[in-house]
């Protein structure tokens, strides 16, 4: 299976609307991304906990230390209010911007054709 | 985004950073076991799912650190840490951080100290509020009619005031001893221009500068009020008499405030209108109606109004005032900011510092070339620990930004012993007596302007010296690297920069010594010249009658009477009076012609006494000197050699008649050539009158001073109470001024040679010091490094003798490439500094033959001592250690 590259900046969208299901620790965010996307995505450690620490410091996402099923405990991270309002605000502006790149790409072959 | 709660956060990570540690290992591990679960889950043994896990994650201490990025508390943290670093590593080096604050701190203190200089005669502004808000009309000459016209009409200014250019003498007969003392008369809006307030009492009314009654009423600065009086508390209100009139002290000034012009330093001010109580000069006495161009304008701007605004206008007024007649060019007003360094004088030290000061930066570049050097060579030392550092996942940015931490911690230790060794010698600058005979004061201390400039160098000159060694340190081939243990082969990868470094040390040392050598030998030409007089056992005492009130007749008098008096002293020779002194502070000139002919030559000219010739040591030529003639026969006079050679080309000029300002004299004598103004001055025209035959010319010199020079036989300063006894039996109340050698006033007149060629010999010092310790770091390093090859030279029947001059060679032919462009540069370097030199040729062949033969001696002592040490090795022993 072919795992792709993040498109900048969407990783904190990911994060936030992953856990707009329900609050996840570390490994169960990476896990839910990498199944949500069929594999196709496949966030490394090294980018998801930054993503953590800086989502946590903007006040969209709590950390809160929970046991898990073999009795260890685990951060896990819940979405804040703030949070599922930063949440919408980076959808709405992600479909705006899909809706616009694909009219462009789309307007493009046409456009050359008529040259 | 930087929030209130960002911040919070951040400090609150600092605080409990030991838990916050924790919880994130833990957070990490759950994550490792989770992964490694799940993958035990599809099938992996075990181990392969926890490896499997560690693969996916990479180090996690990288991840640590990038987490640790994520916030900006981190990069506080990482700061402090590299910083604690850079401290160790300078701890464990004792050797090496010494040797290179030594070094950092003679570069940047040279630079310092010379900028100190600048600051203080250029830069550095008044005391007052808004220092920069007060500015001075400069480029041009003012009348008072001038001053009146730009208070009345100019728009831009809250208050304009003007005073006299320069400081007026008067004597101070209320003290015992007189004493002479510097006054600046300035307008009654004096202190409130400038927004003073006065340490003591109050400044100036309105009302006591009127022209028509005018109130006699003084100012004192406060160093003269501790000095003359002692701090008196009572002083508010009592009465000094100044040239006998009577003036009541009604303030003190601020300690802090001794000038508005830089350097003169009056001791007291007086409002202007008085000056007519002081009986000096007509012209003096009443400049209001004078056309005298003596004034000093200077104003406090408007807040809203800009410098440019306020210059237009002012030249408008000017363009109104002083109409172009015909074709003359005439300048306009500028405005300078006030508390600078005035007129031709200030130009003269700008040309003279700007070298000084661009020597001290390629002084400081040497220094910087020599740290690089030594960083190098550490930096090779260092590569195996760099090397690991770089393995287990350091970044190169990071240990970049820790290397230069490290050098700026070296440059800023530096640039501290740097700043005190500029507060000791802008100290000893200051100190040094200017060729002026008004109290001058200079500050150059270093202030926080002198502070932050250092600071930039010192950020400078560690980007200078250490960006490339970083670079190189860092930029690692790591498996060769951690191979081998750092020694031979690894240890000469930067031959060439090593070496091109050096290079570029030895070129910029020629130049500095270069200049060094024409400044000293410029220096040498001073003190060896033939002033045309002999200055040694010449006592010079300065007197102002004119100010004690004395007529023009009774100052002739006067003079004649103390020169008797003194010529027959025990231990003195003769005795003249002379005005303008020969190369003292002022100098009169006008042209003289042959009444009836066309013929005139433009000459200096010295009122002088009769046994003035005899005194000074000028040798009468022709015809005789002034001794013996009666002050009631037709006027005489004497013309120096080349005054009479160009008057009278074809003729005996003695007998003949002249024509001088407005009297006609007969030429009694010819006298030989003197310096008369400057000590640099080719031969000048020089006409000499009799005193008592011209006791007007005498008078008008008196408030500049007329000075008595005494020949003695023994030491002169040894007379200088007896000659002061000598004019107080004449008149107790006549203060002596001035009194000193002729040898200190002719030293005098040299000191900007002076202090120009002293600051260049101490950096030429430095400078090739630093060199030859540059050449000795490579030439000890490329020998150690090629130990194993010459060892096997050796072993393959090379002699001692043969290595030796191997090495020899390739060093001395480096120091040959950076000869060559130093002497080169040097060149343009003489050219573009021949005009401050004096009696030197920009090709000067003394230091065109001196420099690279100095420099070639200590390079050969620089490269021999390392080559000797390699040629005797011991082939075994070197091969062995491998």
């Amino acid at each position: 299976m072919k795992s792709s590259e993040l498109v900048q900046g969407t990783l904190d969208m990911l994060i936030l609307k992953t856990l707009a299901l329900e609050p996840l620790h570390g490994y169960g965010i990476a896990l839910r991304i990498e199944q949500i996307s069929k594999g196709v995505f496949r966030v490394n450690p090294g980018s998801l906990f930054p993503a953590f620490r800086r989502l946590e410091r903007a006040g969209w996402i709590k950390p809160e230390w929970r046991p898990t099923e073999n009795n260890r405990r685990a951060k896990f991270y819940t979405l804040t209010g703030l949070g599922r309002k930063q949440l919408k605000a980076e959808t709405e502006e992600w479909g705006r911007q899909l809706a616009a790149i694909t009219r462009i790409l789309q307007a493009g072959a046409g456009a050359i054709g008529d040259w | 985004m930087f929030r209130i709660q960002t911040i919070v956060a951040g400090v609150r990570a600092l605080i409990r950073k030991k838990e916050a540690e924790r919880e994130m290992d833990e957070e990490l591990r759950g994550y490792l076991d989770a992964a490694a679960k799940d993958k035990l889950l599809s099938g992996m043994s075990q181990e392969e799912a926890l490896r499997a896990a560690r693969v996916e994650m990479g180090s996690v201490d990288a991840v640590k650190d990038e987490i640790r990025r994520a916030g900006w508390e981190s990069r506080l943290e990482t700061l402090w840490q590299d910083v604690r670093y850079g401290l160790r590593q300078l701890k464990r080096n004792p050797g090496f951080t010494t040797v290179v604050v030594i070094t950092l701190a003679l570069g940047i203190g040279a630079n310092s100290t010379v900028f100190s200089v600048l600051n203080g005669l250029f830069l550095r502004a008044l005391p007052v509020p808004e220092p920069q808000r007060v500015v001075s009309f400069s480029d041009t000459n003012f009348t008072w009619a001038d001053y009146v016209a730009y208070r009345d009409q100019a728009k831009s200014f809250e208050s304009l005031s003007t005073s006299h250019a320069f400081p007026f003498t008067a004597n101070l007969n209320s003290t015992r001893p007189p004493q002479h003392i510097y006054g600046g008369f300035v307008t009654g809006n004096f202190l409130t221009t400038l927004q003073i307030k006065p340490a003591l009492g109050r400044g100036f009314l309105p009302d006591e500068d009127q022209i028509s009654s005018p109130k006699p009423v003084v100012i004192l600065s406060y160093q003269f009020w501790r000095k003359r009086f002692g701090g008196d508390p009572e002083i508010l209100g009592k009465s000094i008499r100044l040239n006998n009139a009577s003036y009541s002290v009604v303030g003190v000034m601020p300690s802090d405030l001794r000038t508005v012009d830089v350097g003169i330093a009056p001791d007291l001010w007086a409002p202007m209108a008085t000056l007519s109580q002081l009986d000096v000069t007509e012209a003096q006495a009443h400049p209001f109606t004078s056309d005298e161009q003596g004034f000093w304008i200077f104003g406090r701007l408007k807040a809203p109004v800009s410098r440019q605004k306020a210059l237009a206008e002012v030249n408008v007024i000017h363009d109104r005032l002083h109409p172009v007649v015909g074709k003359e060019i005439k300048r306009p007003v500028a405005l300078a900011t006030d508390g600078v360094f005035p007129g031709e004088l200030g130009n003269m030290f700008l040309g003279v510092s700007s070298v000084v000061m661009a020597v001290a930066g390629l002084v400081l570049l040497i220094a910087c070339v020599n740290i690089a050097n030594l960083l190098l060579a550490r930096g090779t030392s260092r590569r195996r620990e760099i090397a690991i550092r770089l393995a287990i996942g350091a970044g190169r940015g990071r240990i970049i930004r820790q290397l230069m931490i490290g050098n700026l911690m070296l440059a800023f230790l530096g640039a501290a012993a740097g700043l005190f060794l500029a507060w000791a010698a802008s100290k000893a600058v200051a100190g040094v007596e200017l060729p002026l005979n008004w109290p001058i004061v200079l500050n150059f201390a270093p202030d926080l302007r002198v502070l932050w400039v250092t600071l930039g160098i010192a950020l400078l000159t560690s980007l200078v010296f250490g960006l490339t060694p970083s670079a190189r340190t860092t930029r690692l081939d790591l498996n060769s690297s951690l191979r081998d243990h750092g020694t031979a082969a690894t240890a000469f990868a930067t031959p060439w920069t090593r070496q091109a470094l050096v290079m570029v040390q030895v070129a910029v040392s020629v130049v500095v010594l270069a200049a060094a050598m024409l400044f000293l030998h410029s220096l040498w030409n001073g003190f060896s010249i033939d002033l045309g007089f002999r200055p040694d056992h010449l006592l010079i005492a300065t007197l102002d009658t004119t100010a004690q009130g004395y007529s023009k007749e009774r100052s002739a008098l006067f003079f004649q009477q103390l020169e008797e008096q003194v010529s027959v002293l025990p231990g003195v020779r003769s005795a003249s009076i002379v005005a303008p002194l020969p190369l003292g502070i002022y100098s009169s000139g006008s042209p003289v012609s042959i009444p009836g002919t066309s013929r005139s030559v433009d000459a200096n000219r010295h009122v002088v006494g009769p046994r003035f010739f005899e005194t000074m040591g000028i040798p009468i030529l022709k015809g005789r000197s002034f001794r013996d003639i009666p002050a009631s026969s037709p006027p005489v006079a004497i013309i120096n050699r080349v005054l009479a050679e160009r008057l009278f080309p074809a003729q005996d000029p003695i007998r003949q008649r002249v024509h001088w300002w407005n009297k006609d004299y007969e030429i009694a004598g010819v006298a030989g050539d003197a310096k008369s103004k400057t000590i640099g001055e080719t031969l000048t025209p020089c006409l000499y009158q009799l005193a008592a035959q011209n006791a007007q010319d005498l008078a008008d010199f008196s408030s500049m001073g007329i000075y008595l020079v005494v020949k003695t036989a023994g030491e002169p300063k040894a007379l200088a109470p007896v000659v002061e006894r000598e004019v107080e039996r004449l008149d107790p109340g006549l203060p002596v001024y001035g009194v000193e050698t002729m040898e200190e006033q002719v030293g005098k007149s040299l000191v900007l040679a002076r202090l120009t060629a002293s600051f260049l010999g101490v950096f030429g010092f430095l400078a090739l010091t630093l060199a030859a310790v540059g050449l000795y770091g490579l030439m000890s390093y490329s020998v150690a490094a090629r130990t194993r090859e010459i060892a096997i030279r050796t072993a393959l029947g090379a002699s001692a003798g043969k290595t030796l001059s191997m090495l020899a060679r390739q060093g001395l032919s480096t120091v040959g490439v950076g000869l060559g462009i130093g002497l080169a540069a040097s060149l343009a370097v003489g050219r573009l500094v021949s005009s401050l030199l004096y009696g030197v040729r920009s090709i000067d062949p003394v230091t065109f033959v001196t420099v690279p033969l100095v420099l070639l001696g200590v390079a050969c002592l620089a490269i021999l001592a390392p080559a000797r040490r390699a040629a005797k090795v011991d082939p075994m022993v070197a091969l062995r250690h491998e």
